[in-house]
């Protein structure tokens, strides 16, 4: 009797103190961000490509498919930018006098999108199969896990390309596809922490009161490895950019949306990588900036789940 | 005038795309904030424009295309769609790879529109067969549009019985104007598949109609400093099948090279068939072909071709090829009459026979001994890629490259000893590698863009090579909104075709008005008018035609049109 | 831990079972059938049907699937109807070619992130820690398609150092095996492939290395081995990076994976006849077997490579548990 008071005070105790963590958690990591120069530079870079994202087609000089003419009526084909500096086209333009600057501009916002949105479907799958695996553990586990290692064997993007292939190359088929190989990450790394965190005495006391496996899952593991999940979703969300990427860079993206990759595409197959430097690069470093940015914001979180790597 | 759409989409094509992504990242809007002032504002009349038209809206298309690996297609396809959303009619856009694209506009005819790049052939027969008549309006079949119509069944067969070519003229130059005047097809431009070759050490080169440098007329005639010529090609070559291997132009290129046919199209003679392993081609009469083999031909492994290895050639592909038999469907019988002499029998005259079958690619010569009694599968092994032709086998690393050898003694033996043909992986290291002296010759596509850049090189020649393949609309008659004629017709309109000769393609391209292409000289009906880009007029031609426009802009059929029921055609599946 | 290796051995053959009704199951319902491609040629339907049945593909699915899994059992991939010959005669050469590339490429990233990664964590908290993070870093953040771009650019169109793609020399005849990879004609044409990969995937290692390295040096072992008396450099290499080394092996398999599949886009820009490409194309082309076969080879070595990790590292750290 006096051990099941204990651990119910315990359950509270421990609850009670991973409230007011949480309630720091904000503060705390916006403390750790703001001491690491990489990760404050991650977040201007995110903020500016946010912004382009929201805002970028009202500030795209020239509508990005138009085909632009110099004043003699001659089009602008694969100009470089000291030619068409005067025109309006501040960076060059592309095979058909596409304004490479405007192109630039209105791509953030695939990048951004699939990113943000591919990123949250794959760690919402990865991190409920995490917990359902490593919680019941037994059969349930050998299944789910053995389901990832069939997903770890499909090689990521042949596959995501076939079933592209499959179900059409629209912007949301492509999110969905690369969710839905993209969650295996999340899915075997924070079942390992469900595993530790399942040993803790904080469980073992909640169970003792009786609270739901539902209960103990999400309300008391979760906001455990909610720091992993997050790590997870940096990495998830720079890993779809580049999928993305690489999906239009094959020749697979949404025809109808202007991408980084689907730029650079463009410029492989219409010969102009020998030569047009004003069109390869741009698209090119900030797929990089972007991605770059979310890993030195990932890096940050990569410490508050591992504290020891501060230094 | 009332503007139609320049109110809301100050920049359609950057507000259309962005309308998908718009609600989830957060932008509640962005119209009227991108002016750039250079749109065509396109207006429909004013009284064309009412509050709440009575009419049935005209539902959203669905226009299919290809992915990129059709560069030209890809391109303008999507300004195409552009120029129909003008017209007040949703466009659900999808570019798909090949299999995938195929599936929906042969098997399920699950669209309304799409661009084709086909037909090529150097006899009208099988295009005017294939776009628009009833044998080819089965699942999978080759007519796209839903066709049907009696006279022109009429048209097609009588043609096909003229044996005289200027009756036969009159006859496909009048199909071509109904195809066009009735909108079955829209036709678009041709291309030029312009080759690159390094002039600065390949002489002699002769390209020809379709296949370019790939040619056989090229492939034996021209010549290089060390005799050897290399080429690179970034489709991929597949197999060396004469049978079933037919499937790519990669794969037909290499075949052509390796075994003979009894016959060639000869860019001297209009592309009309020539003998070629033949001695003589003799018609009889109008039913009975004599075919006289050349004297002393030898097939790669030293055996004599005779008659028999004729006629065993033609009761194999009757038997295996899977395109041979619905070709030949007029063949009745193959005999040998004497070692060099084949008798053929036909069941009616046959206008294509020469063109089709002798000259075709589905008849190449192979050696009885090596083929007898064993399927086209069971012919992998290197030492039995037999043929007759003006080169020989050496060897081939799949993905690498191929190896051949002259043919010593061939009736038309190649200038240079050695042709290799390397496989690049797309079209930009094709033209690396031309550009970079490591290959001789590309005998393949190049997109435009690449083709300039080479134009630009003092070491660098293009040999042009109008294709006989058109490129072309297909509006999907088998149900709304291209079962209403109007917009069959209004959409004929939109397709901009001087910027997809100028911007598109560079240059490498002509516009054309009728339905085959304007190399094949003869057969080209050249009196037609053509429909020129214009959206205005597809707009009056909507509007007298009793179709309206409500405030928003979006298009209704005429008030007392009965939109037809999706697959009203008896012909159609389902 | 006798149990735990038969369980998961176990396990191991009903994941390939599911994987290949996966792969199976996929395949078909990709659009088209292998005649698709034979529509433009003009076929008809008789011809079609009788092309479907040659093929034997018109067979209800379920008997198709019991055969493909009876003949993988003999170890027959089946035929292809693309190349119109035996699978196993094409998927060779290119399973090598990829792995030939893919493999050094992956070894050397991962000795140069290990080292790189272990030099990052010794510094740990200097300017040269801080550069060689940042520099990781970048290269993690870039896809691979747009080193391979770079190098492309900079390497071959610019300085015309390296040849802009395919594995040898046009008309260079390669007769033996040693001439196929190892002459300097190869290697000349590896070299900027190879380079993308090596960027590529150094940085996972070297990362995961350094934080592991900073967690050993800042245990109490390290302590007592310095207040031992050890040289720096023994207690670098003796203590630090070997004990550091465990969670660097585990994502291995992994690293492989992503490696393999990665090769696809490395393949693309340097026209690499490997098998990424191949894997994309049958597929594409309703060439079943050759899909099945390539997805299913490549898919086995990493499925396998996690059953060895796991078991490796139940051996090497009798702290998991493995009931």
């Amino acid at each position: 009797m006096s051990t099941d008071i204990r651990d119910r005070l315990d359950a509270t105790v421990e609850g009670n103190r991973r409230l007011a963590k949480l309630s720091k958690d904000a503060g705390y990591v916006w403390g750790i961000i703001r001491g690491d120069t990489l990760a404050t530079i991650g977040v201007v870079i995110i903020l500016g490509f946010l912004f382009l994202a929201l805002f970028g087609p009202m500030l795209a000089p020239h509508d990005p498919g138009d085909n632009l003419r110099g004043e003699d009526g001659q089009l602008l084909r694969t100009d470089s930018p000291t030619e068409t500096f005067s025109e309006g086209a501040y960076l060059g333009t592309t095979n058909y006098g596409e304004d490479v600057l405007s192109q630039v501009i209105v791509s953030v916002r695939v990048s951004v999108f699939v990113g943000l949105l591919a990123a949250l479907i794959a760690v919402f799958i990865g991190a409920n199969v995490a917990l359902i695996s490593a919680y019941y553990g037994g059969r349930v586990d050998d299944v789910l896990m053995r389901i990832v290692d069939i997903a770890y064997g499909l090689p990521f993007l042949p596959f995501v390309i076939v079933l592209v292939f499959i179900f059409g190359s629209n912007i949301w088929n492509i999110v969905f596809v690369i969710a839905a190989v993209l969650w295996r990450d999340s899915a075997r790394v924070v079942r390992s922490e469900v595993l530790t965190q399942k040993q803790r005495p904080y469980v073992k006391s909640a169970r003792a009161i009786g609270a739901s496996d539902l209960r103990i899952m999400y309300k008391h593991i979760f906001p455990n490895v909610l720091p992993l999940v997050g790590l997870y979703a940096a990495f998830a969300v720079a890993y779809a950019i580049i999928y993305e990427a690489s999906l239009a860079f094959l020749g697979f993206g949404d025809p109808e949306l202007y991408s980084w990759g689907q730029m650079l595409f463009q410029a492989y197959h219409s010969g102009a990588i020998r030569f047009a430097w004003w069109w390869v690069l741009p698209p090119g470093i900030c797929l990089m900036l972007l991605v770059m940015a979310v890993f030195f914001i990932g890096r940050s979180l990569e410490e508050i789940t591992n504290p020891e790597l501060r230094h | 005038m009332v503007e139609l759409h320049s109110s809301e989409q100050p920049s359609r094509r950057t507000f259309l795309r962005a309308t998908g992504l718009a609600g989830t990242v957060g932008v509640v809007s962005l119209a009227g904030c991108t002016g750039n002032g250079d749109d065509d504002d396109v207006g429909a009349p004013d009284e064309a424009v009412v509050e709440d038209p009575d009419g049935e809206p005209v539902p959203e298309l669905t226009y299919e295309n290809l992915d990129p690996d059709a560069p030209l297609r890809y391109w303008y396809g999507q300004q195409h769609a552009e120029n129909i959303r003008e017209l007040g009619i949703e466009v659900d856009y999808n570019s798909r790879a090949l299999d995938a694209h195929l599936e929906r506009v042969f098997d399920t005819r699950e669209f309304d529109y799409t661009v084709m790049r086909w037909l090529d052939g150097f006899d009208p027969d099988n295009a005017l067969r294939t776009i628009a008549s009833e044998s080819t309006l089965t699942e999978g079949g080759g007519n796209v549009p839903g066709h049907v119509n009696e006279e022109y069944e009429e048209m097609l067969a009588e043609q096909r019985g003229l044996v005289d070519p200027d009756e036969r003229q009159e006859v496909v130059f009048e199909m071509q104007e109904y195809l066009v005047e009735e909108n079955v097809i829209h036709p678009i431009v041709v291309q030029d598949r312009a080759m690159p070759y390094r002039s600065d050490r390949v002489s002699n080169v002769s390209g020809m109609l379709e296949d370019g440098l790939a040619g056989i007329w090229n492939m034996v005639e021209v010549e290089t400093d060390d005799g050897r010529l290399t080429a690179a090609s970034h489709e991929d070559l597949t197999n060396l099948d004469p049978v079933t291997g037919l499937v790519s132009r990669a794969n037909r290129d290499m075949i052509q090279l390796v075994y003979d046919r009894l016959m060639h199209p000869d860019p001297d003679e209009e592309y009309t068939p020539q003998p070629w392993a033949a001695e003589s081609v003799e018609w009889e009469d109008d039913t009975t072909v004599l075919v006289t083999l050349r004297d002393g031909m030898e097939w790669h492994d030293g055996e004599s071709v005779d008659a028999d290895d004729v006629v065993f050639t033609f009761e194999y592909h009757e038997q295996e090829n899977p395109d041979f038999g619905g070709l030949a469907e007029n063949l009745e019988t193959v005999e040998a009459e004497t070692d060099l002499d084949v008798r053929f029998d036909l069941s009616e005259p046959d206008a294509i026979f020469e063109s089709v079958i002798l000259a075709g690619r589905n008849a190449s010569l192979i050696p009885q001994h090596v083929w007898e009694g064993r399927e086209p599968g069971e012919i992998v092994d290197e030492q039995d890629y037999v043929g007759s032709g003006p080169f020989q086998f050496e060897s081939f690393d799949l993905g690498e490259d191929l190896r051949l050898s002259a043919h010593e003694g061939h009736h038309h033996e190649p200038n240079v000893d050695e042709f290799i043909r390397v496989e690049s992986a797309d079209a930009s290291s094709s033209a690396s590698l031309v550009q970079g002296g490591e290959v001789d010759m590309i005998n393949f596509d190049l997109p435009a863009d690449q083709l300039i850049t080479l134009e630009d090189d003092d070491d660098i020649a293009l040999e042009s090579a109008l294709m006989t393949s058109i490129h072309y609309g297909v509006p999907n008659r088998r149900r709304e909104p291209f079962a209403n004629p109007a917009i069959r017709e209004a959409v004929a309109y939109t397709i901009p075709r001087e910027d997809i000769v100028d911007i598109g393609a560079d240059g490498f391209a002509e516009i054309i008005d009728a339905t085959l292409s304007p190399g094949l000289e003869f057969w080209y009906n050249d009196t037609l008018d053509g429909r020129p880009f214009d959206i205005e007029a597809a707009i009056d031609v909507l509007a007298d035609a009793g179709f309206q426009w409500n405030e928003d802009g979006q298009l209704h059929y005429p008030p007392e049109y009965e939109p037809q029921d999706e697959w009203a055609d008896p012909h159609q599946p389902e | 831990m006798k149990k735990y290796v038969t369980r998961r051995i176990l396990q191991l053959l009903v994941t390939y079972f599911a994987f290949l009704t996966l792969l199976f199951v996929v395949f078909r319902i990709a659009p088209g059938d292998p005649t698709s491609m034979y529509l433009l040629e003009g076929m008809g339907p008789e011809q079609r049907q009788a092309t479907l049945e040659r093929l034997g593909v018109d067979r209800p699915l379920h008997e198709q699937y019991v055969n493909y899994l009876l003949q993988l059992l003999s170890l027959d991939l089946g035929e292809s109807f693309r190349y119109g010959t035996a699978v196993e005669n094409v998927i060779w050469v290119r399973f090598w070619n990829t792995v030939l590339l893919m493999g050094p490429a992956f070894l050397i990233a991962y000795v140069l992130g290990i080292g790189i990664g272990a030099f990052m964590g010794w510094v740990r908290g200097s300017a040269k820690e801080r550069f060689g993070v940042i520099m990781t870093l970048v290269a993690r953040s870039s896809p691979e398609f747009w080193i391979g771009l770079l190098l492309l650019m900079t390497f071959s169109f610019y300085l015309g150092w390296f040849p802009s793609g395919g594995m040898r020399e046009t008309g260079y005849e390669a007769a033996t095996f040693w001439d196929r990879y190892l002459s300097l004609n190869f290697l000349h044409h590896m070299f900027l492939p190879l380079l993308t990969g090596v960027i590529f995937y150094m940085a996972t290692p070297a990362l995961l290395m350094r934080s592991s390295m900073i967690q050993v040096l800042n245990s109490d072992f390290i302590e007592i081995k310095k207040a031992e008396g050890h040289p720096e450099y023994i207690i670098l290499y003796k203590y630090a990076a070997r004990n550091s080394i465990l969670p660097i092996t585990t994502v291995v398999a992994i690293v492989v994976g992503v490696a393999l599949g990665g090769s696809l886009v490395i393949e693309t820009v340097f026209s690499w006849p490997g098998m990424g490409r191949e894997m994309v194309d049958s597929v594409m082309h309703n060439d079943y077997a050759m899909a099945q076969s390539v997805f299913f080879l490549m898919g086995s070595v990493v499925i396998f490579m996690n059953f060895v990790a796991d078991i490796v590292y139940v051996f090497l750290d009798p702290r998991v548990r493995y009931e």
